[in-house]
């Protein structure tokens, strides 16, 4: 083994040799062409470079020191050739660049003889001078650069194999002994002797790690294949097949064991199953131990894949009941167990297959007497309720159509449960697997919230069933949200048309009752309360402030109802006069004073009506304030005491005072917040100065009045008066030509059909005088033929009447001048 | 015989007094069987009973009525002979029969305990008397005494009185009297007139019965007096139908009497002729004096309500001279309250029809708005006549603004339905008055100005500064208008702004703030706006608002967003002041137990 790593680093030092080798063969060649001019310039230019040789030769030289060392008989021989080889390889170096622009050069130089002879030859002469001086001096540059950059790199090189020469040394000590022979047997430096130890060193190293990182991948290789694939991301629709399915099989398993606990035979069939699945339970546990464990049982798994598919499944639907974690943790000590049974089967005995599972059974058995132990001792309540619960509840449900079915099916359990029902038939009814579901689920949240409505009419009050319904009665309200609108308004309506009787039987309170105070809060919860107009919260709130309003105050009760109604209103964070006038009305119970300051006059106006009493003026001292018991109050009956009482007056106070500070915060952007809240601000003062008054609710009563005056005075400060008629900016007239597209010659694109149609009325009205026109200027033009043609004809005839005429004359003249006189006688005779 | 006599009374069938009735038709020798069947007329006797005698007793006088002398007619038959004596004599005790007999009738009628069917025999009868038993004229004190009965009744008069309308009213001298008799009536009660005093003091009974049933017999008095017809202004004289005899009567009347009462025949008729068109003459006057002397007595409130609701329907249309009501319409409409807006309607009437002048009627009006108005039963016929009122273009500027900042303020303590009727009005207001539109747009000119110059005054010190920035503000954001104040002229709301209405623009009812959206309209312009026609809203209440929301079209349902859906019904934080602890419960029990030690 150590033999070899020499040998290596051998080979790489002959290599770098064989490369310069060829080097040198080409200057060779270039250099016998040399000319007599070449020779004068090289010879100028040999001082600089045979610096750079000299530190070059040093390198050399030491290299072939480290080979001449390390073999005897080969190093001599190529000593000698290193020495020829080194001063060829200098000037071969050099010689190759001059060659190339030296012909070059020649070429031009003969050119430039022809024309030197002609014209100018000492002026070429000297251009061609300085320019191979330029030349040389470039090349003087290149080379330097190219030695410089060998050296670094040789320099780095070293470093690197000097460091991790040291690090074997360091590590590896046995390595050394072998060294040491090596230095032994040749006559070498220190240095030679760190040299080779360096170089071994590195080559331990490197033999080392390969196998250590094939290792590693290996493993994680390994590792990888343990990982399982995840399940694809399920639909909503789904996500809700599975729970109904997970339900269904949860049922049947209750069916069995309903028909198991009757029947004591099934009772021994539950025995014989319960090995059949806790097998694959054991076998899962040895995978992750013994391999020879893994190989008996493959035959176990090839039989009892089933049972296990069917076990995992049932894992996964109870996953979300207390009942699944039991098994988990029996199975993890019965895998400790059976692990333990196996490996003494194995020490003791060689046993066949049907030997072995013979033994397992009776194993289990054993087992199974101590869990039936330990559940007793640990569990024994914990299993009394989940028989009593797996008994009672089914896990398919149908959804009842009636409120008698729903009361049948919940009357008895506790509220735990009933909710659990709900969920449960829910579940089993899914709208987004079957049409016919959202039908069934409309009547059962009808139903639903019928059994809400009737719990909450109930003294006293299940305050918990009450909440536990909220969450369900919402989030079916999200599944069916039109369905849960019109329920809503029905109800609205019906409560309404009881509010309008009540109020005329004036011996009763018409004031909203438990059940209606509950529906309310629950609509304002399902639905948004600050929609400019909602189809159902708006009602509630008309119905809100109807009670508001009309509903006469009688006793304390009411003013505590009221006060509860304006807290409700204030979240829909809008404008209710209502809610002002009752608050005020309020505090104007609280006060002692009888007489009527102007500005209350308005409100005795509506006392006409209600004929309010001083109910909430605190006469006598009051020791603690509590906060109001919603619940209390309204399972009391009207005429307790317990309204007249000084803590409760002092409590309805704090609670309207509370109500008062929330309106004040809400309701300080409106333009008209001092002309509400001033008058409050008065009572408010007034009722702080009383005699009785706790001082905490009068702090309190300071605290708000001070509010209110803070707000009025910015408000006195900010307001200004209104400007409703501002008026949109009008655009300039743009003076742009309007581009009409698919224009049509002679229609009118005036905006103003008006006009348009006006000018369109015009244009045809001279079209047609002008039409009439021309007609009649034809009809004359005609006419005017006609005369012309008979007046020409006459024109004719009286032509020619009047030149026969003239002809006769001329003919009496001239026989009068001739004197032919007697022959025109003769003829006439 | 006596006692014998006795016992027959007690066994009379109706085959007996049928028997004693057709006997004392047959001939004058049976007689004495008149007070034996008088007796029979009383409330106490069983209607068939009275029914058999009321019927013979009824055929046997009526062909005597002619007959039966009247006082004047005994004086001056006392002198003549012997034999005119015994038939006075004879005749004087059939009149003081028949009286009593009349008396029976009316007894008969006034009782509560009576049958119906009975009783309206007995006002056939009476009316029949009426019209026979003063020679052919009507019987006016016959006719006063039968209305006495009927209004004194203790009974509801609503059977009576329908029959009289039914069957009587629409002879015009049926009417006439009625008026007349009820006008006495009414001044009877009023204790004004002696000589009715005189006639209340010798019933001394009536006298007694109303002194405690003042009220009972206000309530059958308005009953009667509004179910008689009023006069239709017809000039017909042959239209007429008159409820005494015709001519044809008094001609086989006098005829038998001889040549003697010949002209006497002749001026009868003129006499019926005469009071036919004289009647029709006098009617309005009667019908307006009967009417001014019932609305004179002390109303109850609920006579009240109902006369105002019907008076310039009604009654004032057919008044001699309606502005006689301006008393009653005037003192009714200082009453305040709904009463006011009652009595606005008739007053209304007689303003702009009949030319009254009432200097204080804006003022009334202006003090009528108030919030329980809106709540009023009465409030659609207000709202549509407050309308009217504030049409004039002449009203002053100060006056339609003072209006218009007082129904904007109650904008702010009036149920949704008033904001609407609030809003529609300020609309009508704003656009008939131009002037006042600087209410809803006031230019900030001034605020410019002041603003530069706070900043001219930042340069000086600080407490300059505050001081000189404080004041000027506050005058812009303070409400000048004065609500308490009653005179529309002192109110200052000219100076003010409709600050309500930019509140009313964030109320909870959907339509109150469309509503008011409208308002920011350039209303000066009257060729683009029309007026909003306020009967649309005025009869409105939060049953019309919720009825509509309820019976909206449900589009979409847009519900909540929770993070995390909330787990129980009412929260803490939500409410401010209350508590929501189910743990309560024992201490529940223990306060009903304290209740329940309270109570005993």
């Amino acid at each position: 083994m150590p033999s070899e790593y020499p040998i290596t680093n051998c080979q790489t030092l002959k290599l770098s040799k064989k490369s310069k080798y060829h080097l040198s063969d080409g200057e060779e060649n270039d250099f016998e062409g040399i000319d007599s001019l070449g020779r004068d310039d090289f010879e100028d230019e040999m001082l600089p470079d045979d610096i750079d040789a000299e530190t070059d030769v040093l390198d050399f030289a030491e290299k072939l020191d480290l080979v001449q060392r390390s073999m005897q008989i080969p190093g001599e021989t190529s000593a000698d050739d290193g020495e020829e080889n080194v001063r060829p390889v200098m000037l071969y170096m050099l010689v190759p660049l001059f060659l190339f622009p030296i012909i070059i050069l020649i070429c031009v130089h003969d050119v430039t003889y022809h024309v030197w002879v002609r014209h100018k030859s000492k002026k070429e002469v000297m251009e061609e001078i300085i320019s191979k001086s330029k030349f040389y001096k470039a090349q003087k540059a290149k080379d330097k650069e190219e030695n410089e950059n060998l050296v670094e790199e040789l320099d780095k090189d070293f470093t690197s194999l000097v460091q991790s020469e040291a690090l074997l040394s360091l590590t590896e000590p046995n390595k050394m002994n072998a060294l040491k022979a090596l230095v032994n047997k040749s006559i070498s430096n220190d240095q030679s002797n760190k040299d080779q130890m360096s170089a071994t060193r590195t080559m331990d190293n490197s033999v080392q790690e390969k196998p250590d990182d094939y290792d590693k991948l290996v493993k994680q290789m390994g590792l990888e294949m343990r990982a399982r694939p995840s399940d694809r991301t399920k639909t909503p629709e789904e996500i809700a097949q599975e729970e109904k399915e997970g339900l269904e099989q949860l049922e049947e398993e209750r069916q069995k064991r309903m028909v198991a606990a009757e029947d004591s035979s099934d009772e021994d069939n539950e025995d014989s199953e319960k090995p059949f699945e806790q097998k694959p339970r054991s076998i899962s546990g040895d995978d992750l131990g013994d391999s020879f464990s893994v190989n008996e049982q493959i035959m176990t798994k090839k039989g009892w894949v089933d049972e296990i598919l069917e076990r995992r499944d049932e894992e996964d639907s109870s996953s979300e009941d207390d009942d699944g974690e039991d098994p988990d943790n029996l199975g993890s000590s019965e895998d400790a167990d059976e692990g333990s049974d196996e490996d003494l089967d194995e020490h003791e005995k060689d046993l066949s297959l049907k030997d072995w599972e013979q033994s397992d059974d009776d194993d289990i058995g054993a087992d199974l007497e101590d869990e039936d132990d330990s559940d007793e001792n640990i569990e024994t309540a914990a299993e009394d309720l989940d028989e009593s619960k797996e008994l009672d509840i089914p896990y398919i449900i149908q959804a009842p159509k009636t409120f008698e079915e729903l009361c049948s099916l919940v009357d008895k359990h506790s509220n735990d449960n009933v909710i659990l029902i709900i969920n449960r038939i829910r579940k089993s009814n899914p709208i987004t697997l079957a049409a016919e579901n959202r039908k069934k689920m409309q009547v059962f949240y009808g139903v639903l919230l019928q059994y809400f409505a009737v719990l909450a009419n109930k003294e006293p009050l299940n305050v918990e069933l009450l909440n536990m319904l909220v969450k369900p009665l919402i989030e079916m309200s999200k599944e069916i949200p039109y369905f849960a609108a019109i329920c809503a308004r029905r109800r609205i309506e019906a409560t309404r048309k009881q509010f309008i009787e009540s109020i005329k039987q004036s011996e009763s309170s018409s004031w909203s009752s438990s059940k209606t105070l509950c529906l309310l809060r629950l609509w304002s919860m399902i639905f948004p309360c600050s929609d400019f107009r909602h189809p159902v919260m708006t009602p509630v709130i008309l119905l809100m402030c109807e009670y508001l309003m009309r509903c006469p105050i009688v006793s304390g009760r009411d003013i505590a109802i009221g006060s509860f109604l304006c807290s409700m209103l204030l979240s829909s964070r809008k404008f209710c006069p209502e809610a002002i006038i009752f608050l005020r009305t309020s505090l104007l119970a609280a006060t002692e004073s009888k007489h009527v300051s102007d500005e209350d006059s308005q409100l005795y106006h509506l006392m006409e009506l209600k004929a309010i009493k001083p109910l909430l003026c605190i006469q006598e001292t009051v020791n603690e304030i509590s906060p109001l018991n919603f619940f209390k109050i309204i399972d009391m009956p009207e005429d307790s005491s317990f309204f007249t009482s000084v803590s409760f007056r002092a409590s309805v106070l704090v609670a309207v005072v509370e109500t008062l500070q929330g309106y004040v915060n809400v309701y300080e952007g409106l333009s008209s917040f001092p002309e509400m809240f001033l008058p409050i601000f008065k009572l408010l003062n007034e009722i702080a100065e009383q005699k009785n008054m706790p001082n905490v609710l009068r702090d309190k009563i300071k605290d708000v009045a001070e509010l209110i005056k803070l707000k009025v005075d910015e408000h006195h400060t900010l307001r200004r008066p209104l400007q409703m008629r501002k008026q949109k900016p009008v655009p300039i007239k743009l003076l742009n030509p309007k581009f009409e597209e698919n224009y049509v010659k002679g229609r009118d694109y005036d905006p103003d059909r008006e006009q348009a149609e006006l000018r369109k009325l015009k244009k045809q009205l001279k079209c047609e005088a002008k039409g009439a026109a021309r007609e009649l200027r034809k009809d004359n033009y005609f006419l005017l033929e006609v005369k012309e043609k008979e007046r020409s004809l006459q024109e004719k005839d009286r032509a020619e009447k009047y030149g026969r005429a003239k002809a006769f004359l001329q003919e009496q003249e001239h026989a009068f001048k001739s004197g032919q006189l007697g022959k025109g006688r003769k003829r006439r005779r | 015989m006596d006692p014998p006599r006795k016992k027959k009374k007690g066994r009379y069938g109706v085959a007996e007094l049928k028997t004693l009735g057709n006997q004392l038709l047959s001939s004058a020798s049976h007689i004495n069987n008149l007070p034996l069947l008088l007796s029979f007329v009383s409330p106490s006797s069983p209607p068939h009973h009275v029914l058999e005698s009321l019927l013979s007793l009824h055929s046997f006088f009526l062909p005597l009525l002619p007959k039966l002398p009247s006082s004047s007619s005994a004086a001056a038959a006392a002198p003549s002979s012997g034999d005119d004596q015994s038939e006075f004599i004879y005749l004087s005790w059939l009149r003081s029969k028949f009286d009593e007999f009349l008396k029976s009738l009316l007894d008969v009628l006034a009782s509560p305990q009576g049958d119906e069917t009975l009783k309206e025999l007995v006002l056939d009868t009476l009316m029949e008397f009426v019209k026979v038993s003063n020679g052919g004229a009507f019987h006016s004190s016959l006719y006063h005494k039968l209305l006495c009965s009927i209004v004194y009744s203790t009974s509801p008069p609503t059977f009576l009185v329908d029959l009289l309308a039914s069957k009587y009213f629409k002879y015009i001298d049926v009417r006439y009297f009625t008026f007349i008799s009820l006008k006495k009536l009414a001044s009877t009660l009023e204790g004004k007139d002696v000589s009715d005093d005189k006639i209340a003091n010798a019933d001394g009974s009536s006298e007694s019965q109303m002194s405690s049933n003042m009220e009972c017999v206000i309530h059958n008095m308005y009953y009667t007096i509004s179910h008689v017809p009023p006069h239709q202004g017809s000039d017909n004289t042959s239209e007429l139908e008159m409820w005494s005899s015709s001519e044809s009567d008094h001609k086989q009347l006098y005829g038998d009497k001889g040549a003697d009462d010949k002209p006497q025949k002749f001026q009868k008729p003129n006499k019926n002729v005469l009071s036919a068109a004289k009647i029709a003459k006098k009617m309005k006057l009667k019908f307006t004096k009967a009417w001014i002397a019932y609305l004179r007595l002390p109303l109850p409130i609920d006579v009240y309500k109902e006369v105002l609701v019907n008076l310039h329907q009604a009654v004032i249309p057919h008044l001699s001279n309606p502005i006689m009501l301006c008393d009653f319409l005037t003192r009714s409409y200082d009453v305040g309250g709904v009463v006011s807006v009652m009595a606005l309607s008739s007053l209304f009437v007689l303003m702009t029809q009949y030319g009254l002048e009432y200097p204080n009627f804006y003022e009334k009006l202006y003090a009528l708005l108030v919030p329980s108005i809106f709540m009023a039963k009465h409030r659609a016929r207000f709202f549509q006549l407050l309308d009217s009122c504030l049409k004039s273009p002449l009203l002053p500027a100060y006056l339609a603004a003072s209006f218009a900042k007082k129904l904007s303020r109650l904008l702010l303590s009036v149920p949704p339905s008033g904001a609407l009727v609030i809003t529609a009005l300020i609309h009508n207001i704003l656009r008939r008055h131009p002037s006042i539109n600087c209410l809803v747009h006031r230019e900030d000119g001034v605020d410019e100005g002041k603003g530069d110059h706070r900043t001219d005054e930042g340069m000086a010190t600080n407490s300059d500064n505050a001081k000189t920035v404080a004041m000027p503000s506050q005058k812009s954001g303070i409400d000048h208008f004065n609500s308490s104040e009653t005179d529309p002229k002192k109110s200052g709301a000219m100076r003010s702004s409709l600050w309500e209405i930019d509140t009313i623009l964030h109320h909870y009812c959907p339509p109150a703030s469309r509503f008011a959206l409208s308002l920011g309209n350039d209303l000066t312009v009257r060729a683009k706006t029309t007026e909003v026609n306020v009967g649309d809203f005025s009869a409105g209440s939060y049953a019309t608002i919720l009825g509509a929301e309820i019976s909206r079209r449900v589009k979409q349902v847009p519900l909540a967003f929770f993070k995390a859906t909330p787990s129980s019904l009412f929260s803490e934080t939500d409410f401010a002041g209350w508590t929501f602890k189910c743990e309560e419960t024992p201490k529940m029990i223990n306060d009903n137990n304290d209740s329940t030690k309270d109570l005993s």
